[in-house]
């Protein structure tokens, strides 16, 4: 077997185990350690971008398949992964806790990320998620001193596991429906068999709700706020960033692998009906929140509406604005997060207080906040306008055939301009309210520095010029 | 290897890395923010003239271009045009520019916002000349936006004095009125033609079959962008309020360049104006109105900057009403000779009003010509030149816009030759009472003396180009090589060279004893000279329209508001949207077992709902 295909994953599993030796070996390093491995996930991005990857090439029997689509979105998890690396180490509750675990943990769900986006089988993608799912169980709760990084950790244990229960027993009606669990074999056995699409369709929306987990999908997005305020800021940065790409680049692959039931894929109301759910929910939610971590949480839960109108509208332009949607929105909610792990306090909550008068105190870290929120609400010229705009033309276009996709536009629009009036609102905190007292000059670790250039030189370029990624985007459906 | 096409975004983008490095890094380092404002203007006016060389060579320039949107179907695409209209513009944008960053040096020495300024200025010119660069609407229109941001943070550069930030909000607010309509038009442009590009939809609108109505609606709503722009009735009032902000800004945006971009954006789409000759005839009568009107308003003008003010907006009437006549070149012609001697004038005032410490009013000075000898030599050239007096170069382009009118409009004509009189007469009046006979205040004037060369010199390169830039009609024929004048006598240029000649001949009558107030000039006009100085009360009148009839409507709108949309509505709705807030708050309340148990049921509910 060509083992040659898997080489990032390997790569990336080979540092998380170096990472965790060297840790123990000399644990009088690892600071230095866990800058190496950020370091490291960057070179082996790097060295990605110059290998030449054979094209369309499968292993275990199909269940695994490299293409275009797999190998951009693995570079773009390794990135979002190098990226989070250089937060945790500038974290200061992680500081002190000291080890190199947190850094080999996120290593480890990394290559699950990496693994999941070129799964081609049911099993293969049960597995793989799970690889993540329970790795983010020790991330969640890994400051053991707090009790709410516990609280988080417990919550998204408990509801993730519920969510794993649901999928495999949905897997189990998938497999007896269809007789394969290959993505490639299942679309030829349903082919004109009712009663087998009756019930694949009951398995395949257990899936669906299994995976909506990662999505923070509406009705499975109940602990996205909860977790997000507890878990460890560099664990909810890489929860919103890369456990929901990840997500999303499944989704894709069972659109684009024709595993939806026949039924959903002419008329797509149950996946309008869920983005619109998702869509309201994340952007009701966060009305009435202060706390600026749980606010990105229905933050993720609004995001997660607005990437499904895009699947739900389909055509290769909707899904090409998924992409790029992914790509803008993992700038963003990195900016913000890199921000938080910098200002938030001792017990790492940030409630509104901990950002007031930011502009006097650290003007870096108000203009990044700035960017990132202005990027989230949908305001050019950054990324996340053009994210929006994109998926409101392709729900447009979608919307000449069936009229009933304006509707959904219009609550898209809707709940754009809601969730504009809590960004907008994080942002008084940080440029107009002064500064309590107390508040002293803020350092910014370089580490977060770099990570909060790279964030905003994202925003901005995808902003300015969206014409690149779009084509990529583009390069990657065929 | 670097072709004269990838110079074009070198000239464009030099400024912009400068803007960026000053905000980024060089903001507590004052000389080497304006080294680097400096030097990116420089280097783009060395790679304007290359350009223009090469263009007037015959060498078709085209700058690397990049798709920037492709939207199914809709392409947006990232280029330049470089043609005789753009390399001319660039030209002069670049060496005006160049002039007033050097002045600059000298009139911002001490201010605590050296560095900001140099970084807003750079930031200015990268937003002006990609407007000239632009090669489609949506390009235009996005620095057509920068520019209005910078002529924004430059108006209120002193934001601690309130009247300079009014000015500044003043200036962004009556222009986005017309720029309004200006988008209005470039989408209903673009929706009719399905592109944005300047070159095919010159070849392609006239071939679309429109009806005039429409066609009228395309080009009335593109004019509407110029009209704010370029100061135009009835969107006049923000550019004399624009001179709180620092002079050399008065000079390079808010008489030379920005200003200017609505007469260029007219000139850069005349195929869209000539569909409509309805919209024609509004660009010429507006233009003429503009023209007499501020030229009406200048003559009892006592400061020194609102009298330029209100000549600029004048100067841009007379090329607006030739846009309107179809004599684009023209316009062009007094566009390019108008930036030489206005902005000359403009740093000639800011000269005098360093020299006096702020002071702008001209009836507090008087006998400045012995003490600033150079600011007033290069004063009166500029003042000579803006009255159109042979052989200086406002002779030159203003004739031949009375020409070019001559036969075309008469009542416009006429229009156009009193305002030339009332030129000669306010121009001559501010420079009379300003320079010659006694100091009036003997604080203020009394100990002036001349500014370093930092100021001087460009005042002194200006001149020159005030003088020279008619000359042989180089200009008008180097945009249109077939270029001829309309035929006329030497009894009619003599008659124009005339008309100013007399206004400055009643200004010396007038003034010439150096007395203390406007007195004789009030008397003579009656009624009329407060109905002036108070500029026709147009400002008066829109504060009426904003406070009553806006205030009552809005009264009017809130009652019914208070009882029906935020009664029933809005209250309704964001009610509701709070209501479902707190809901969906107290879903989340933290106990896991409820979190359990809502998950379940929802995906119970799902189940139920697609099993149906």
């Amino acid at each position: 077997m060509a083992f040659y295909v898997l080489q990032m994953e390997i790569a990336v599993v080979v540092l998380a185990v170096l990472g965790l030796l060297a840790g123990a070996f000399w644990p009088k390093h690892t600071s230095l350690i866990r800058r190496g491995l950020a370091e490291g996930a960057l070179v082996v991005l790097v060295a990605s971008l110059f290998l030449v990857f054979p094209q369309h090439h499968a292993l275990f029997g199909g269940a695994y398949v490299l293409d275009r689509f797999a190998i951009v979105f693995k570079q773009v998890l390794l990135g979002a992964a190098a990226l989070v690396l250089l937060l945790a180490d500038a974290h200061e509750p992680l500081r002190k806790q000291g080890g190199t675990e947190f850094a080999a943990l996120v290593l480890l769900a990394t290559a699950g990320m990496m693994l999941l986006t070129s799964a081609n089988d049911f099993i293969f993608l049960f597995v793989a998620l799970e690889l993540v799912t329970i790795t983010f169980y020790v991330l969640n709760s890994f400051l053991r001193g707090e009790s709410r990084a516990l609280e988080a950790g417990l919550k998204y244990l408990v509801l993730g596991a519920l969510s794993a229960g649901f999928m495999a027993y949905g897997l189990a009606y998938v497999f007896g429906a269809a007789d394969s669990l290959n993505f490639g074999d299942i679309h030829h056995a349903l082919h004109d068999d009712k009663t087998a699409q009756g019930i694949y369709l009951f398995g395949f929306a257990l899936v669906l709700l299994g995976l909506g987990f990662k999505l923070a999908m509406v009705p499975m997005q109940i602990w996205a706020p909860d977790v997000y305020q507890g878990a460890p800021t560099p664990a909810a940065a890489f929860l919103a960033s890369g456990s929901k790409i990840a997500g999303f680049v499944v989704l894709l692959r069972l659109v684009f692998a024709d595993v939806f039931p026949p039924a959903w894929e002419a008329q797509p109301v149950v996946l309008m009906a869920l983005a619109a759910l998702t869509l309201l929910y994340g952007a009701l939610g966060g009305l009435a929140q202060t706390d600026v971590k749980r606010l990105l949480g229905y933050s993720s839960i609004a995001n997660a509406g607005f990437l499904l109108l895009g699947i739900a509208a389909g055509g290769d332009f909707g899904h090409a604005a998924v992409i790029y949607y992914l790509v803008q929105y993992l700038f963003a909610v990195i900016a913000v997060f890199a921000v938080l792990t910098v200002v938030a306090n001792a017990h790492d909550t940030a409630d509104r207080h901990t950002l007031m008068g930011l502009h006097r105190r650290s003007p870096l870290l108000a203009l990044a906040l700035l960017l990132a929120m202005l990027s989230l609400a949908g305001v050019p010229p950054l990324g996340g306008a053009l994210g929006k705009f994109f998926v409101l033309v392709a729900t447009v276009m979608r919307a000449r055939i069936d009229p009933a996709f304006y509707a959904l536009a219009g609550v898209a629009i809707v709940g754009a301009v809601i969730a504009l009036f809590y960004y907008l609102r994080v942002l008084r905190g940080a440029w107009a309210d002064p500064a309590p007292d107390a508040a002293a000059r803020i350092t910014v670790p370089w580490t977060v520095r770099v990570v909060l250039y790279i964030c905003m030189a994202g925003m901005l370029f995808l902003g300015i010029w969206p014409q690149p990624l779009l084509a990529l985007a583009t390069r990657c459906l065929h | 290897m670097l072709t004269n096409g990838h110079l074009v975004w070198l000239i464009l983008f030099a400024p912009l890395l400068a803007a960026a490095a000053i905000m980024l890094f060089t903001r507590r380092l004052p000389r080497v923010s304006a080294g680097l404002s400096i030097g990116a203007v420089v280097l783009g006016f060395v790679l304007s003239l290359k350009l223009f060389v090469a263009v007037l060579q015959g060498e078709a320039v085209v700058a690397p271009s990049v798709v920037w949107l492709d939207l199914a179907g809709w392409q947006l695409v990232w280029a330049a045009t470089v043609d005789r209209l753009s390399a001319l513009m660039l030209l002069v944008v670049t060496g005006v520019g160049a002039t007033i960053h050097v002045y600059s040096l000298g009139y911002m020495r001490g201010d605590s916002g050296f560095a900001r300024f140099f970084g807003c200025l750079a930031l200015f010119m990268f937003s002006m000349l990609g407007i000239v660069l632009a090669a489609n609407f949506i390009q235009m229109f996005i620095f057509w936006e920068l520019v209005g941001v910078s002529s924004y943070l430059l108006i209120g550069f002193w934001f601690e004095r309130p009247s300079a930030a009014e000015a500044g909000k003043k200036a962004f607010i009556v222009n986005r009125i017309g720029d309004f309509g200006f988008l209005l038009g470039i989408l209903l442009i673009g929706a009719l033609a399905g592109t944005f590009n300047f070159a095919e939809l010159a070849a392609k609108w006239p071939a679309l079959g429109l009806s005039s109505g429409v066609l009228a609606l395309a080009a009335g709503l593109i004019f509407c962008g110029a009209v704010g722009k370029s100061a135009q009735f009835p969107l006049h009032v923000w550019l004399p309020d624009a001179m709180e902000g620092p002079t050399p800004v008065s000079a390079l945006i808010h008489a030379a360049t920005m200003v200017a971009a609505g007469v260029y954006m007219l000139c850069r789409v005349a195929w869209l104006l000539a569909a409509s000759p309805e919209i024609m005839n509004l660009i010429a009568w507006t233009g003429g109105l503009t023209a007499l009107m501020a030229a009406l308003i200048a003559v009892a003008q006592r400061d020194i900057k609102r009298i330029l003010a209100y000549s600029t907006l004048s100067q841009l009437g007379y090329m607006v009403m030739a846009v309107g006549l179809g004599a684009t070149t023209e316009a062009m012609f007094h566009l390019t000779t108008h930036a030489f001697f206005k902005a000359l004038l403009f740093l000639g005032a800011g000269s005098v009003i360093i020299a006096l410490h702020h002071e702008q009013d001209i009836f507090k000075m008087g006998g400045l010509a012995r003490k600033m000898p150079v600011t007033f030599v290069t004063f009166l050239i500029g003042t000579l030149a803006l009255g159109g007096i042979w052989p200086l170069a406002g002779f030159y382009s203003k004739d031949a816009i009375l020409l070019a009118e001559m036969d075309a409009n008469r009542p416009l004509f006429v229009m156009a030759l009193i305002t030339a009189g009332l030129t000669g007469f306010y121009m001559a009046r501010a420079l009379i009472v300003a320079f010659l006979g006694q100091a009036r205040d003997q604080k203020v004037a009394g100990h002036a003396h001349e500014s370093p060369l930092v100021v001087t010199l460009p005042l002194v390169l200006l001149a020159i180009m005030s003088v020279i830039a008619g000359w042989h009609e180089e200009i008008p024929h180097f945009l249109k090589p077939d270029f001829h004048e309309h035929p006329h006598g030497v009894g009619i240029l003599l008659g124009f060279l005339a008309i100013p000649l007399a206004g400055f001949l009643l200004a010396w009558l007038l003034y010439r004893r150096g007395p203390a107030d406007d007195a004789r000039l009030r008397s003579l006009l009656g009624p009329l000279y407060g109905l002036l100085e108070n500029k026709f009360y147009v400002d008066e009148f829109y504060l009426f329209l904003v406070n009553r009839v806006q205030g009552g409507l809005a009264a009017l709108c809130a009652g019914l508001d208070l009882v029906l949309v935020r009664g029933l509505g809005v209250g309704g709705v964001s009610g509701l949207a709070r209501l479902a807030g707190w809901c969906v708050r107290l879903l989340q309340g933290g106990s896991l077992r409820f979190y359990l148990l809502a998950t379940i049921l929802g995906v119970a509910a799902f189940l139920l709902w697609i099993g149906r």
